[in-house]
Formats: structure tokens, C-alpha cells, sequence
């Protein structure tokens, strides 16, 4: 038998180094813009930067990190949820009714606020991966759904008389640093093996690379859709018992807005709207990056209706990125 | 480059036989008892023009369709063959062009898709994906097929036409398959790239590994297969070796569907 070798080298020996240092610059740039922007208002606003007001951009980074990292498994397979902020109210509404009107341990209602997420979540997953419906459209429709249900269930006002031990998960600290920091952690800690170390996270990212690539291998592609919609409305569950914690109360309209929060930090933090690249910590420096753009907008004075525009504004930006980003990753193609 | 043995030595009973294949839709025959079959370390050329019936026939392999009529045979056993999975279980693997690979991923994570390896942690308690292995596994298999991946970490993405076909190809070859069923392996590649996967062809071939090649490139067929099969509106043309044909008799044969008599080719040495 004659020796012939196909010869594939097209990339430098040297070339595996340079792509995670890539990948890593990535996302230490935002780092970067995280600390330059700190910096920049502490040029505007002299004594800005103490540790108090970092500490702050955490404690308010939590709720928005915590929903970041839902929307970017399902932004990763290529899919959208926009329903995750009114979700969010629902799951603090449901839990407000449970153990303030019912009288449920603390316990039971937050296993209560995640099961209202999820199974939101559920009916989403259903529609878009059995029903075969657009993501958008069916997630825009449980927008709606879910802020009628929760202003409903509440008759439109705040459910007030939350036990007193509730306030440790908004504003208490362990060992200096706050709760709802801790429980960021420890979820993008969860979420770090969910992506790497199961089936659910691996999918999430080959569906968005080539979803029928991904069925063809005998992967239950439909199943595993699902569960990245479960996964997200469980995560607007957690997100909504901190919310509540920290306004001491259920509030049937608060978490409107949080999904462009959430979607704007996937997409600075790396995540492309095409699916199939993002990652957990992207996420959590994007919700950094959003809550220190907000606290800054608070100490400059803007109002919260001129923060809607520079958020609008942002997101817009952040995906106009994206596009010139993913050209260039297209036209490194040979 | 070996010239192929005249008629090959090919007595082994066929890894597939398909047998007196019928299928109908509405009054149109796409396949009228058509007989196809595909020995070990053979590489068949399934030729002709578009409504031929060649796709029918590989879908019937790979359980897309069902045949109204005729057997199927795996290793002499005959087999039914109801959906893609069953296809796969019965190691049919079919390798279409751009829709093999997750562009996005690493050459471990496309091969081992769906089949991932585990390794226990805590006594079992948590089961970790066993990277170490799957890359490990990768470079072998790459290694046996001979083709030079320098960074098997590098999202699929980054590599040529060329060497996107190669994987997927290695992909399918990794499942243990009894028969590889490529769709237009080097169509939209360029001239190098087609070279790679003809080699790889060679090297299965070489390997004992059972392909049936679909090609509108008749340079290609005349380079890799052993045998011609041509198909012309359901019918089958000729099935002959590759020796017994010249390229102009292929194209005369596709286009017209009358068979013409073996090529007296003069003995060159």
C-alpha cells in the first residue's frame, strides 16, 4: 500500500494558544470597560469610587446577572425569551399570595416562585420546540400573559407583609459580602457545570451551531429545547424571590423591562443573538456592565424614563456589534 | 497510484444487498427492481441524472423512505429498515454535504455528538464529560485516517471545505459503520481540497470500509470507485467495475439509459 498522508495542516503550530488568549481577551476587555467606566465617573463625580457604591452595583447586579445567565442558554441555542421579566412578577406574585395571604413558610414559597417560572417556562418550551412556534412570537404572547396573570392575581397592587426574616436574601451580608451576591455566585458556580458538564448545556451550544446537524446525531433536539425554556423561566423563579427581597414586597409590575436588561448584558457580554457562542461569566460581567451603567445614569440624575432610552440604546448597539462581530467570524472562513 | 484490480477480488458475500427494490409514488415509478450491492473495502458509484432514483434508493438505506417491494440485506441477514435510527443501529451512515457538522464547537464535540464520553466523579454521583478522552480519541481516529488536524480544539469553523468534509467523514466512520453513503463529497471544494477527500476515500478503502459514493464529477468516479452503478428513471443501466468503462461511456450511459457493452481496454503493461 502506497503512503500518502493528507496533509491538513491550515493553522500555525502555534495557533491553539492564540484562540483561547482570544476568547480571553474577549472578555477581559469588558472587564476593562467594566473598570474604565468606574473611572470615568469618578472623573464626572468626584468621590464616586468607594466601596460602598461598588458593593452597590453587585447587590443591584444580582437580579439582572441571575436572569443573564437563563437568556444566554437560551440565546446559546439560538432561541429567544423576552417573557423572562413579566415571568419574573408572576413568580413574585405567586409567591407574595402564597406567604403572605396563605400563610406558607418562607421555604415553600420560594420553591414556589421557581415552579411558577418553570412552568411558564414549560408551556414556552412546548410551544417553540413541539408546536414548532417562533421563539419570539410565543415568548412575546407569554410576555403578556404572564403581566396579566400577575396583575391580576394581585388586583394590580403590591402584597405587602413578607415575613421579617425574608429582608436577609435583598439586603443582609454574610461575612461582608451581600446575600444576593452570594446566591449570583453560587448560581453561575450551578450554571458553569450546567454548561460545560451536562447534555443540556453542550446541546444548547451545537443546536445553535446546527440544530439539524445536532438531531442527525441522534440527539432529541425537541426535549432538550425544552428544557433550556424551563431552564430560563426557573431562572426568572430565583431571580424574582432576591427582587422581592430586596423591595420587601411582590410587586406585579416590576420586572417589566429586566429582559432587555438581561438580553443587553448576553450580547455585551460576548453571547450572539445567531446562537452558539457565549458563555456564563460573559453574562455576569454584561449584568455588571448594565447595573453600573444604570447607577451611574441614577447619580447623574437621569430619570428613569430617559435610563428606558439609554438602555433601549444600548441593547440596540450591543447587537449592532454582534453583526460586525459574526461578519468577521464568517469571513475568516476559507 | 494503484491501479484497480479488473473486476476486483471481491468474493466476500456483500455488507449490503438490496434486492428487486420497488418504489412507487402515485404512478411514477422512482425505483422498478433495482439491485444494488456494496462488498467490504469496495467503493461504489451510484450515477445518474437528477429523478434517477439515487437519492430513493439511499433513503431507503437510510430509512427515510420505504421501499414498496424488495429485500434489504446487512452481512447475508435480511433486515427491515423503518426509520433513521434503525438505519444507524444497522450501521448505515449517510454524510451530507454541510449538514454534518456544529460549526461552533471542536472536532472532539462534532464526533463525539451525541455519544459523548463519561467519566464518574464522587463514587458516581456526578458523571464529567471525559475531554481528555474524546480528544485523545479523536487524534487517534484522525491519525488512522491519516488526516493532519494540527488543533482539534479549534471550532470547526476555522478549517477549510476541504478538511469540514474529512471530519464529517471521520465522524461517520468513528460509529463502527458498516457502510458510509456520501452525498457529493467534493462538490463546492476546491481542486486541493477535493484531493484530501479522495485520499480519505483511498485510505477507507485501503481500510476494508464498505462506501457508496454519489459524484456528478465523473473524474472523481473514475479515480476512487471500483465499480459504476447508473440508475436512469427507476431502472437499472448497467452495474459494472470501473476498469470495464471510460469516463465518455459514463456520461453516454447517464444521459441515455441504454447500456452499452464493457470497454475492451487494452492491457497497458
Amino acid at each position: 500500500m502506497m503512503e500518502k498522508s493528507v496533509n491538513l495542516t491550515a493553522r500555525a503550530p502555534g495557533a491553539a494558544p492564540r484562540i483561547s488568549l482570544r476568547k480571553n481577551i474577549e472578555k477581559l476587555s469588558m472587564v476593562f470597560v467594566f473598570i474604565a467606566l468606574l473611572l470615568g465617573m469618578e472623573v464626572l463625580q468626584s468621590g464616586f469610587l468607594t466601596l460602598d457604591n461598588i458593593s452597590l452595583i453587585f447587590l443591584q447586579a444580582a437580579v439582572r446577572a441571575i436572569l443573564a445567565v437563563g437568556a444566554m442558554l437560551v440565546i446559546i441555542s439560538g432561541g429567544i425569551d423576552i417573557s423572562i421579566g413579566t415571568v419574573m412578577s408572576l413568580s413574585m406574585v405567586v409567591m407574595g399570595v402564597g406567604v403572605i395571604d396563605l400563610g406558607l413558610p418562607l421555604g415553600l414559597g420560594f420553591a414556589l416562585s421557581v415552579a411558577t417560572g418553570l412552568l411558564v417556562g414549560m408551556l414556552n418550551g412546548l410551544l417553540i420546540a413541539y408546536a414548532g412556534l417562533p421563539a419570539f412570537i410565543v415568548t412575546l404572547g407569554m410576555l403578556g400573559i404572564a403581566q396579566g396573570v400577575a396583575l391580576t392575581v394581585s388586583n394590580g397592587s403590591s402584597l405587602y407583609g413578607f415575613p421579617e426574616s425574608f429582608e436577609v436574601y435583598g439586603g443582609g451580608t454574610l461575612l461582608g459580602v451581600p446575600v444576593p451576591v452570594l446566591i449570583m455566585i453560587g448560581f453561575a458556580l450551578l450554571m458553569l457545570f450546567v454548561f460545560h458538564q451536562t447534555k443540556l448545556g453542550r446541546y444548547a451550544f451545537t443546536i445553535g451551531g446546527n440544530e439539524e446537524a445536532t438531531r442527525r446525531a441522534g440527539v432529541d433536539v425537541r426535549r432538550y429545547k425544552l428544557a433550556i425554556y424551563m431552564v430560563s423561566g426557573a431562572t426568572a423563579g430565583l431571580a424574582a424571590i432576591i427582587l422581592a427581597a430586596r423591595i420587601n414586597s411582590a410587586h406585579p409590575g416590576i420586572g417589566f423591562g429586566y429582559e432587555l436588561d438581561a438580553i443587553a448584558a448576553v450580547v455585551i457580554g460576548g453571547g450572539s443573538l445567531m446562537g452558539g457562542r457565549g458563555s456564563v461569566g460573559g453574562a455576569i460581567i454584561g449584568a455588571l456592565i448594565m447595573s453600573e451603567i444604570r447607577f451611574a445614569l441614577n447619580v447623574l440624575g437621569l430619570s428613569p424614563f430617559i435610563q428606558q432610552i439609554v438602555v433601549g440604546v444600548i441593547l440596540i448597539a450591543a447587537v449592532w456589534l454582534d453583526t460586525i462581530r459574526s461578519r468577521r467570524v464568517v469571513g475568516r472562513r476559507s | 497510484m494503484a491501479l484497480h484490480t479488473p473486476g476486483g477480488a471481491r468474493s466476500a458475500p456483500p455488507i449490503v444487498a438490496m434486492r428487486g427494490i420497488s418504489k412507487h409514488y402515485g404512478g411514477v415509478a422512482a425505483l422498478d427492481k433495482v439491485d444494488f450491492h456494496v462488498g467490504r473495502g469496495e467503493v461504489v458509484a451510484l450515477l445518474g441524472d437528477n429523478g434517477a432514483g439515487k437519492s430513493t434508493l439511499i433513503k431507503i438505506l437510510a430509512g427515510a423512505v420505504r421501499a414498496d417491494q424488495g429485500t434489504v440485506a446487512i452481512d447475508g441477514r435480511e433486515v427491515e429498515i423503518g426509520s433513521p435510527a434503525q438505519s444507524k443501529a444497522l450501521g448505515i451512515e449517510t454524510v451530507y454535504q454541510d449538514l454534518a457538522l456544529c460549526d461552533n464547537v471542536d472536532v472532539p464535540t462534532n464526533i463525539f455528538l451525541g455519544r459523548e464520553l463519561r467519566r464518574p466523579l464522587l463514587g458516581g454521583v456526578l458523571r464529567l464529560f471525559d475531554r481528555r478522552r474524546m480528544a485523545q480519541e479523536t487524534r487517534r481516529l484522525l491519525g488512522d485516517l491519516r488526516i493532519n488536524i494540527a488543533d482539534i480544539h479549534a471550532p470547526v469553523r476555522d478549517f477549510s471545505g476541504g478538511q469540514r468534509q474529512t471530519i464529517a467523514i471521520a465522524k461517520a466512520v468513528y460509529s463502527d459503520a458498516n457502510l458510509i453513503i456520501m452525498d457529493e463529497p467534493t462538490a463546492a471544494l476546491g481542486v486541493a481540497q477535493q484531493e484530501q477527500v479522495l485520499s480519505l476515500i483511498e485510505n477507507l478503502r485501503a481500510r476494508g470500509e464498505a462506501i457508496v459514493l454519489i459524484s456528478h464529477n465523473m473524474d472523481d468516479v473514475m479515480r476512487v470507485a471500483d465499480r459504476v452503478v447508473i440508475l436512469k428513471t427507476g431502472r437499472l443501466v448497467t452495474d459494472r467495475p470501473v476498469s470495464d468503462v471510460d469516463r465518455q461511456q459514463l456520461v453516454r450511459m447517464i444521459v441515455s439509459g441504454v447500456e452499452e457493452p464493457p470497454l475492451r481496454r487494452e492491457v497497458l503493461q
